[in-house]
């Protein structure tokens, strides 16, 4: 694991908001691989490489995912649901990146085992600071067990 | 001689003893008299309770009627009638002989109702007698006066009963009568209905004749409760059963809704059913009503609740992009980074143009909800054709081939909102044609289950079923590269619930092509098949 980069797949439907999380990776200058997906359907079928997604070295096994709730197709808390109750993808980290910041949505996040929940604020330089934070903890220091 | 002599001895012995018997005579004819004159007392005395008696049994006397007859007969069973006067003071009414004063020759007793001294009964003589048990009177004069006094308190005792029986049953039948609950009264040997109220009469809408002396299972309109002779003993055994929400038929065949209740009791010692029907209709309907507006409440809410929170969540977003962007603009502009800057300038731009759109999406949706247009009659060809003129544009575009089946069929209400339905709907069929080489769209109408069904079917891309219940949603968009904002769906059902109506969509899946079905059952007047 060591020296290698770490693998995030971000599901984001905004392309602008997949280009600030792409941005501020960047700038982190962070050992890390960004995959992105633009729907619900995508990242599931992402996370079980069906479809287009069949190529195990073109769309690797993430680390972590960055998930946004409101999705097209199949809803974040949806994937969520469905991440954290199979078996093989349960033990993947999935923090959720959204722009509300609704206790509801919050709560029920928790319940399916969300491991963070970060709300995306309404100013640069905070947004910057939140992926600055966000890449040092979960990229620098956070440990993850060794692929399968 | 001396045998005349002895003779003339016993003779004078026997007259000396015949005198003796002649003072025992004249005391034997002074006791006889005085038996004779008890006699006469007590005859008067027995005489004053026939009288009493009489006058008691009297139909239709009343108390005040009956206290002065009395009252008047008294001074006949005194010693001196004709120097007798009497008085009887019950409560605060009086009542006395012609010739009542008070004198010094009286004698009084105490009338005692349920114990306790309501009045008392006078009698006096006018004049001066000579002394005997007390006063100028008998001792059996004294207990004629208290064996009157007692009577006079029975009967007092007895009227007053009397009275209060025929005010409560007076009350019974004044609410038996007035009483805002149909009542039937019934034989418990027979089943028969003994009485019936007036107001079931006027509920039910069936004479007084149709109901009196006929078997409550032979009535009809109760066999969901009694149909039968059997359904009866089982009611007289459980003395109590209660139905809520009964389903009755009048006469007229209004349907009502009751609730019935019936017991058993004693009326002295027989037994009667008491029914109670109350109407219950009202006040059902007015439950189902509140039922139904509470529910329509909740739904509201919960469609509040999630347009705050899809309005917040999609309209946040755009403002995220723009404030982060100017940020980088400001880096970019900086380093002079143009080919960045003009990424940033688009980025923002999209954004700003998106928050326009939703903004003006959501006064169009407050719009849909909100204003009414004077409802009018337009038949189904009229609205089709004239929604086929605002998007003939797009379809003429895409080459799309429209089919409409003619089908008589008129609708009354806002023209133009009604427009908006099949708009939404055609625009989102021409939208999702895909790479169809022949676009093609059906626009008809058909009869499933008594409803009129409407639908627009196009053969474009499809839903997967998974995705249905997510189409009608708020913003929904399946395809985030697809241009607009994920209402037109939002829209249309919304207007289609303003006509009472439903929203479905049926597809065979992806590449299957796509049909929307909705009813607009307080829209359609006429479905064209007379129904």
């Amino acid at each position: 694991m060591k020296g290698e980069p770490i693998i995030i797949l971000v599901v984001e439907d905004d392309p602008a908001h997949a280009e600030i999380i792409r941005r501020n990776f960047e700038a982190s200058r962070l050992a890390n691989r960004l995959l992105a997906v633009e729907d619900g359907q995508a990242a599931l079928d992402y996370l079980n490489r069906e479809g287009k997604y069949n190529d195990a070295d073109k769309f690797p096994m993430p680390n972590l995912i960055l998930l946004d709730l409101r999705l097209p197709l199949v809803d974040g808390l949806d994937v969520l649901k469905i991440i954290k109750s199979d078996q093989k993808l349960t033990i993947i980290p999935v923090v959720i990146l959204t722009t509300s910041a609704d206790e509801a949505d919050m709560v029920k996040a928790y319940e399916h085992h969300a491991n963070s929940f970060l709300v995306k604020p309404v100013d640069f330089t905070q947004f910057s600071k939140l992926m600055e934070t966000f890449g040092y903890y979960w990229v620098a220091w956070n440990q993850y067990p060794h692929e399968g | 001689m001396e045998k005349a002599l002895s003779e003339q001895r016993a003779l004078t012995d026997t007259l000396k003893n015949t005198t003796v018997s002649r003072d025992d005579l004249i005391k034997e004819v002074a006791k006889r008299k005085q038996t004779e004159y008890m006699l006469m007392v007590q005859i008067r005395q027995v005489q004053a309770f026939y009288s009493l008696a009489e006058i008691i049994e009297r139909e239709g006397i009343s108390l005040h009627e009956f206290y002065q007859e009395l009252c008047d007969i008294l001074p006949k069973s005194w010693q001196y009638p004709e120097i007798a006067c009497a008085r009887i003071v019950i409560g605060e009414s009086e009542f006395r002989t012609k010739n009542f004063i008070e004198t010094e020759w009286m004698q009084s007793a105490t009338v005692k109702v349920n114990g306790s001294p309501t009045g008392r009964i006078d009698i006096g003589y006018l004049e001066q007698k000579p002394n005997l048990d007390e006063g100028p009177f008998l001792r059996e004069e004294r207990m004629l006066l208290e064996a009157i006094t007692e009577r006079l308190g029975r009967v007092i005792e007895r009227r007053q009963l009397e009275e209060s029986i025929k005010g409560s049953e007076l009350r019974y039948r004044r609410f038996f009568e007035a009483s805002r609950d149909g009542i039937l009264i019934l034989d418990v040997d027979t089943g028969t209905v003994v009485n019936v109220n007036q107001f079931m009469i006027e509920m039910m809408g069936f004479s007084r004749e149709q109901f009196l002396g006929k078997k409550i299972w032979e009535l009809g309109f109760l066999n969901d409760v009694i149909a039968n002779r059997d359904n009866f003993e089982e009611l007289k055994r459980k003395k109590y059963i209660t139905y809520e929400n009964l389903p009755l038929e009048t006469a007229t065949g209004q349907k009502i809704e009751v609730e019935f209740v019936s017991n058993v009791y004693d009326v002295g010692n027989k037994k009667v059913i008491q029914c109670n029907i109350r109407n219950i209709t009202v006040r059902r309907r007015m439950e189902i009503e509140k039922e139904k507006y509470t529910k329509e409440l909740a739904e509201k809410n919960m469609e509040l609740e999630r347009f705050t929170y899809t309005v917040s969540h999609d309209l946040k977003s755009p403002l995220v992009t723009i404030k982060t962007f100017l940020g980088y603009l400001e880096q970019d502009t900086l380093t002079g980074d143009t080919r960045r800057i003009e990424k940033d300038k688009l980025f923002m731009n999209n954004a700003a143009d998106k928050m326009a759109k939703l903004l003006a999406e959501l006064l169009e949706m407050c719009r849909v909800g909100r204003i009414v247009n004077q409802p009018v009659e337009v038949s189904f060809s009229e609205l089709v054709q004239e929604t086929l003129g605002i998007i003939a544009g797009p379809v003429a575009e895409k080459g799309v081939t429209v089919k409409v089946s003619d089908e008589p069929v008129t609708l009354y209400g806002d023209r133009s909102r009604l427009i908006e339905i099949w708009q939404n709907l055609l625009e989102n069929a021409v939208k999702f044609m895909g790479d169809q080489p022949a676009p093609q769209i059906d626009i008809g109408v058909e009869y499933k289950d008594n409803q009129t069904v409407f639908f627009v079917c196009d053969n474009g891309i499809g839903i997967e079923p998974k995705y249905y219940s997510k189409l009608f949603n708020l913003f929904e968009k399946l395809n985030p590269k697809m241009e607009g904002t994920g209402m037109g769906l939002a829209i249309a059902k919304r207007i289609v619930e303003l006509y009472q109506g439903r929203i479905w969509v049926e597809s065979k899946g992806l590449r299957q092509g796509t049909c929307f079905f909705f009813t607009l059952p307080s829209a359609v007047k006429d479905n064209g098949k007379g129904e």
